[in-house]
């Protein structure tokens, strides 16, 4: 529900506690379903109603009378009504609630997507590749901790956001990455939930709230640019389509102009960072739709950026590919083989690549050999799909 | 609510003659701490302690309780001493316990379990 965010935020912002908030809002939901007519202001309905749930069920188990007393002054819903803005704006608290320090880095986005997008725990446990009873121990954990640790419902101080919002960009990142790994849809579809769309508008509300932060525009603007090409990535028979091979007219241009608008913004902020330049080479990549290539010496040169801010084997990896298409196979697979082969070793885009520029090196044994192993590694189906094609090019 | 702001650090730094210069930067540096805390109307407390090695531990095991030398845990970072402060929340303990002057360790922050409440 599209008002969850806001009213959750605001409900938990009151109540101070992220399951009463969840709860209350949950009984809320049911009500309004179960209303004949729908109210005008859902959103404002729905937190006052909350409010009066969650009220009446701290009554009921005598609670922290002073808790009670902060809330009893607000339960008219016509007071609330009348105000010209209803529903004051937590959202931004409950994210660096959900995204504390104090948090184990797992926990943050899981409980951020379980508290603010409402998402089931079997989805959250999915999308992060554990077991449903693991994901929802550590959610239950993380909230006893918010509990029980003092972790203030307050925002924190300005000079503390950096730091924070670091680890909330962190949060997003994990979801985003690990929603957009489900290129075929298959979690989506098992769980009745577009992943990809819920860390979308998480990512769409953090840049909206802090418009002067450049990195938070940079993140939205990157995950933008992987949704905008949602339409192009699977082909008829559900095979992964690489973003090279992919029909631009099935891009989604409205996603990519946004993209630009964002880190037009972000650009006037005049500092850089891993996550402006990642969504750099992603636009880069969507310059084949409007002058029918991609200028690879630029994207070579991100890439160098952002293997100096954020160096990783996959960064070294990605970087060795547009290599690859600058120089040529040969000095890709040179750049290839200085990584660390044993901390690759299970990494199949490691061996996918390898593969792809074995076999434009005209050596197809080895790049055959490369995509057996990137094949036990597992890939989700339309990967492999797409792995097993070029397999059988090669024999 | 309450915090103990846990003071775990590296006693050997304060060995030797440079360590002493250090130990003595150290200890103003919490002199001056004390008088934020004071100047900001915080309500605190606080230890320091003897070294480790002063350390006497006993070992419960359902009934019976056996004594041994030295600290509860064997690390390179003992337990040096401590603040206990009240501030309105986590974030704010955790600002002072950035303030803390510790050249090598860390600093574990925990909430006190208020006096009366529930389990």
């Amino acid at each position: 529900m599209a008002a969850r965010p806001r009213v959750v935020a605001a409900l938990a912002a009151q109540l101070r506690d992220l399951d009463a908030a969840e709860d209350a809002f949950a009984d809320a939901a049911a009500a309004c379903v179960a209303l004949a007519e729908a109210p005008h202001d859902v959103a404002a309905w729905l937190f006052v109603a909350g409010k009066r749930r969650a009220l009446d069920a701290l009554r009921k188990r005598q609670a922290e009378a002073r808790t009670i007393d902060a809330l009893a002054g607000v339960t008219d819903m016509a007071d609330i009504i009348a105000l010209p803005e209803p529903i004051p704006d937590e959202r931004l608290r409950l994210l660096f609630i959900c995204c504390h320090p104090a948090l184990a880095a797992e926990v943050r986005a899981p409980l951020a997507l379980k508290v603010i997008c409402g998402l089931p725990t079997p989805a959250i446990a999915r999308l992060f590749v554990v077991s449903e009873p693991t994901m929802f121990q550590r959610i239950t954990r993380a909230k006893a901790k918010v509990r029980e640790a003092g972790i203030a419902f307050e925002l924190p101080p300005r000079k503390a956001w950096p730091e924070r919002l670091e680890a909330v960009l962190l949060a997003l990142e994990l979801a985003f990455t690990a929603a957009y790994a489900d290129a075929g849809g298959e979690l989506s579809a098992a769980l009745e939930e577009d992943l990809g769309a819920e860390v979308e508008r998480l990512a769409l509300m953090v840049a909206d709230l802090l418009p002067q932060e450049p990195e938070a525009l940079g993140l939205a603007a990157l995950v933008l640019l992987a949704r905008s090409r949602a339409a192009a990535r699977l082909d008829g028979e559900g095979a992964m389509v690489p973003l090279s091979q992919q029909e631009v007219r099935l891009w989604d241009f409205a996603r990519i102009e946004a993209a630009r608008g964002l880190m037009d913004r972000a650009a006037q902020a005049g500092r850089s960072g891993p996550y402006q330049v990642m969504a750099a080479i992603q636009l880069a990549h969507t310059r084949r739709a409007f002058d029918g290539a991609v200028d690879w010496g630029a994207v070579l040169r991100l890439y160098d950026v952002l293997l100096a801010l954020r160096p990783s084997p996959m960064v070294a990896l990605s970087r060795a590919l547009a290599l690859a298409q600058v120089e040529g196979a040969e000095a890709g697979l040179a750049a290839l083989d200085a990584l660390p082969a044993e901390r690759l070793a299970l990494a199949r885009p490691f061996h996918v690549a390898r593969a792809d520029l074995l076999a434009k090196a005209e050596r197809e044994g080895s790049a055959a050999k490369a995509l057996d192993t990137a094949l036990m590694l597992d890939p989700p189906r339309a990967e492999r799909l797409w792995l097993e094609r070029r397999r059988a090019m090669l024999t | 609510m309450q915090f103990m702001l846990m003071i775990n650090e590296d006693e050997s730094a304060y060995a030797g003659a440079e360590g002493a210069a250090l130990l003595e930067a150290t200890l103003a540096g919490h002199m001056k701490l004390a008088e934020d805390l004071v100047a900001a109307g915080v309500p605190f407390s606080g230890e320091r302690l003897k070294p480790a090695a002063t350390a006497t531990t006993l070992r419960f095991d359902h009934g019976s309780v056996s004594l041994h030398d030295g600290p509860f845990a064997e690390t390179h970072e003992e337990l040096g001493g401590f603040y206990i402060i009240d501030v309105p929340s986590l974030d704010h303990a955790l600002e002072w316990a950035r303030r803390i002057p510790v050249p090598k360790g860390g600093i574990e922050v925990r909430p006190i379990w208020p006096l009366g409440a529930e389990a």
